[in-house]
This record gives structure tokens, sequence and C-alpha cells, in this order.
């Protein structure tokens, strides 16, 4: 090769780099599906109150009242099992002898009226392991409604 | 009431409950009952049968 051969010379970029985006990055937010309606708290209060009483107030009349024959045959299924009203005691690992109470019934109305009441669950009662899973379940279902009825208000939800 | 019976109560409540909560198209909500439904009383009923050579209760002295 002779030392009179061109040389190529690479390509050197002549407009400048694009600037780092400044602008700071919005988070993500709960898209409104619908529009808002109604009070919020309002919704929450009264879903605890009665469970489906929050989405009757939104209008869902009808899911509301399906919501709370659910709950309602729930709970009821639990109180004739003579299944336990305050919750659980639950072992603590590595702890023998202790256990820590767990309180869901305080999600709903309706329990807390009935253990203020004065029932007691009957540990010796055929049904009472049953009972406890429908009291529960309950009241998981209640908090549920709850948490629903605070995106149905917001139109978070259809 | 018989276990199952009170099982399958359990489920139908539960199946509907979350049908209803999670799904707003009426065949939707049809079939995620469905599956729901079956799904917890079938898996009941081959928990049982896998439990089924266990003892039952604790050993006897």
């Amino acid at each position: 090769m002779s030392d009179d051969a061109p040389r190529v010379v690479p390509a050197v970029a002549t407009e400048p780099a694009p600037e780092p985006a400044t602008e700071p990055v919005p988070e993500a937010a709960p898209v409104n599906l619908v529009e808002p309606r109604g009070n919020p708290w309002l919704a929450m209060a009264l879903s605890w109150l009665v469970p489906g009483l929050g989405h009757a107030y939104l209008g869902r009349w009808r899911r509301g009242l399906a919501f709370a024959l659910l709950v309602g045959m729930l709970i009821f299924v639990g109180l004739t099992l003579r299944g336990p009203l305050w919750g659980v005691e639950v072992a603590v690992p590595g702890q023998p002898g202790v256990s820590l109470p767990v309180n869901s019934q305080i999600f709903s109305l309706p329990l807390v009226a009935a253990g203020l009441s004065g029932y007691e669950g009957v540990v010796s009662y055929q049904g009472y392991e049953y009972g406890m899973t429908f009291l529960l379940t309950a009241s998981l279902f209640s908090l549920l409604l709850i948490l629903d009825a605070w995106d149905l208000s917001r139109g978070y939800k259809p | 009431m018989s276990h199952f019976l009170l099982m399958v109560l359990y489920a139908l409540l539960v199946s509907l409950f979350l049908a209803l909560l999670w799904q707003h198209d009426p065949r939707a909500r049809i079939s995620l009952f469905v599956k729901l439904f079956l799904g917890l009383v079938l898996g009941a009923l081959i928990l049982a049968y896998l439990m089924y050579p266990f003892p039952a209760g604790p050993p006897q002295p």
C-alpha cells in the first residue's frame, strides 16, 4: 500500500447531542374510569355500618343488596355454629405458650354489636371451627367492601 | 349439617362474593364463579383423598 492512498477519516458528529430530560417524571396516579360520585368517607362509613350499604349509597343498589345478603349469611351461619367472635389466638413461632389475639371482627358493625351483646363461642361445639371460618371470612369481606366503596366513590372502578 | 355441606356452602358464598366484587360483566361473573366454586370444592376433595392414607388422630400410647 502506498503512502499516497487516501486516508479515510471517520465522520465527526457536528450536531450537539440532545440534552437529557430535566422535567420530573410524574408518579403513576390512579386513573378515573368514571366520574367520582358521593363522599368516599361516607361510603366507607356506611359500608362499615352495614356491609353493602356504601354501595347502595353510591347507586349500586342491587350489588349492595347482594353483598349484604352474602355477608349476612356468612355471619348467620358462623354465629349458628357458635364460632368465636373476638378473633383467634395465634401462636408466636419460637415462643411456646405465647399467643397474640388476631381480632378482625372490627371491620363490621354487626359483628361488633354481636360481641358487645354478650355472645361467646363454644369451643366444645361440633361446628366451632367452621363457625370461626365463616365469621373471619365475613369480617375480611366487610373490609373488602369498605375498600371497594372507596374505589367506587373515587371513580377508580366502573 | 355435615362437613361436606358446610364446605359447599362456604365455597358457594365465597365464590358468589368474589365474582360479584371482581367482575362487572355478567358472563365474566358467571365464569369466575364457576371457576372459583369448582376450584374450592374439587380442590378440597382432592386434598381429602391425598390425606386419606395419613392417620386421622394422634398416635395411641
